[in-house]
């Protein structure tokens, strides 16, 4: 059932706050996960995955904004030096960003490959950042590269990221716009 | 086309400026922003909309924690039975066990008591605590800290120590209206002063970066008499937490160069704990000026 111009008008607009919902949600699903003892919920990077896409299919401002409002909604709940994870994802979604006007990642394969090189470069990201803003981060920890970490954050990013392009379907999001943008001018 | 000066345009130059400047822009428009951010934050400090998110995302928390509990203790209790029997047998020896080594320890306190009233030694002022639910767990994935549905409507203040009937959690971080989040004596940033109870030897116990389990004891000389199995328990320094609860155990203590690398296993189980109390330290009597 095609919907009229006016309400997919409508339905793009309200883009934003679904996304916020969508983190609001992963969070709650990740304390549900918790609360069943699944440990390996533990290294579950939540915004890992939405950052990137934000940084590959929003314009810089759109995308800043909202990376700025779902990690401070993520630092509240968190126990994180204030503005260690705001630094952290918006370093992300700028990385993700300046990429995506040379690679635009839009194959299954290549979202698993950027999802993969982002969670390394977060686990490198995490022990300076922390460093700077905390106290007494492990800054050499192997903990940093750990291998699952990684592995878990690559695959079930990835998840999410298709989650993330279903939303954005749904909510009749202009891609083509947002891709032009993205990365080759403001 | 030439310019103003008599110089020819460099049409290259005129369009990418803009851009770079924009960037520029950009860039220290976030750091300052970042700066704000990070001033107004500190030391658990929460604004009016922090608050309203906090309270909105913990009551949704709240919320999904019981739902999770509830599935987690049909299965534990009702479904998944195996073993219970065996178990309640071991449970029954340890608790006869337990009840005398109660016994004795009850002598002793009380001639504890005793000498302390004939030596005039002045008791610590007792605490009073403030129960409270533990509804949700960090959501990310580096720091160990955990949501308790007590806020500053009940007087929680940032720095209150933490406590389970299993030892010390740990102390609160950030403060909002009716929840407060507390940073576990697991996480790196936490830092707890301990004594050895058996050589009285002093350190402080800091979480380690990715456990869940594990933490170190920190600033150990390598002369320190520390061996594997000691029970560490809190120093009382600081009138944080009460002196001599349950930290943790030592699982290894190794030499390394001129101190002991300690790894202790702490004694409270992050993922089982229901409740809490949070130690409200005793209100100091005014002076008389």
């Amino acid at each position: 059932m095609s919907l009229p111009a006016s309400q997919k008008r409508i339905l793009n607009s309200f883009n934003p706050l679904f996304c916020v919902l969508f983190v609001i949600a992963l969070v709650l699903l990740r304390t549900f996960l918790e609360s069943l003892g699944w440990s390996w919920v533990d290294r579950w990077d939540v915004l890992l995955a939405f950052a990137i896409y934000i940084g590959q299919r929003r314009s810089l401002v759109e995308g800043l904004i909202v990376t700025l409002f779902v990690s401070h909604v993520l630092a509240l709940n968190a126990v994180a030096p204030m503005g260690v994870l705001v630094t952290h994802y918006v370093i992300l979604f700028l990385g993700a960003h300046a990429l995506g006007g040379v690679l635009y990642a839009s194959s299954r394969l290549s979202v698993l490959t950027m999802l993969f090189v982002f969670a390394i470069l977060s686990r490198f990201l995490y022990p300076i950042l922390a460093s700077m803003l905390g106290q007494s981060w492990p800054m050499w920890s192997w903990y940093n590269l750990s291998l699952f970490y990684i592995l878990l954050n690559a695959l079930v990013g990835w998840l999410i990221y298709m989650l993330l392009i279903s939303l954005d379907r749904w909510t009749y999001k202009d891609l083509e716009g947002g891709v032009a943008l993205s990365g080759d001018r403001l | 086309m030439l310019d103003i000066k008599g110089n020819r345009y460099n049409f290259k130059t005129l369009e990418t400026r803009p851009r770079k400047f924009h960037w520029l822009a950009i860039s220290v428009g976030v750091i300052c922003l970042l700066a704000v951010y990070v001033e107004r934050h500190r030391e658990g400090r929460t604004g009016r909309i922090d608050n309203l998110l906090v309270s909105f995302l913990g009551g949704f928390q709240e919320q999904v924690n019981h739902g999770g509990r509830g599935m987690s203790t049909l299965w534990d209790r009702y479904l998944w039975l195996v073993n219970t029997e065996k178990t309640n047998e071991g449970l029954l020896r340890r608790l006869a066990q337990l009840e005398v080594e109660l016994a004795r320890s009850r002598e002793i306190e009380d001639e504890n008591d005793r000498l302390m009233g004939l030596l005039e030694l002045r008791k610590e002022k007792p605490k009073e605590f403030m129960a409270a639910h533990v509804i949700g767990h960090d959501a990310t994935a580096d720091f160990v800290g955990v949501r308790v549905d007590r806020g500053s409507r009940d007087n929680v203040q940032v720095g209150m120590g933490v406590i389970a009937p299993s030892g010390v959690v740990g102390r609160v971080w950030r403060v909002a209206d009716s929840y407060s989040d507390v940073l576990t004596l697991l996480d790196p940033n936490s830092n707890v002063d301990v004594v050895v109870s058996r050589s009285r030897a002093r350190g402080i116990v800091s979480g380690v970066a990715g456990s869940r389990e594990i933490a170190q004891l920190k600033y150990i000389d390598r002369l320190e008499d520390i061996v594997e199995g000691d029970t560490l328990v809190s120093s009382g320094f600081g009138h944080i937490f009460p002196a001599g609860l349950l930290v943790g155990y030592v699982g290894s203590a190794k030499q390394n160069g001129i101190v002991k690398d300690v790894v202790v296993r702490a004694s409270v189980n992050i993922y089982r704990l229901e409740e809490v109390l949070i130690v409200v330290p005793p209100s100091e009597p005014k002076k008389n000026t």
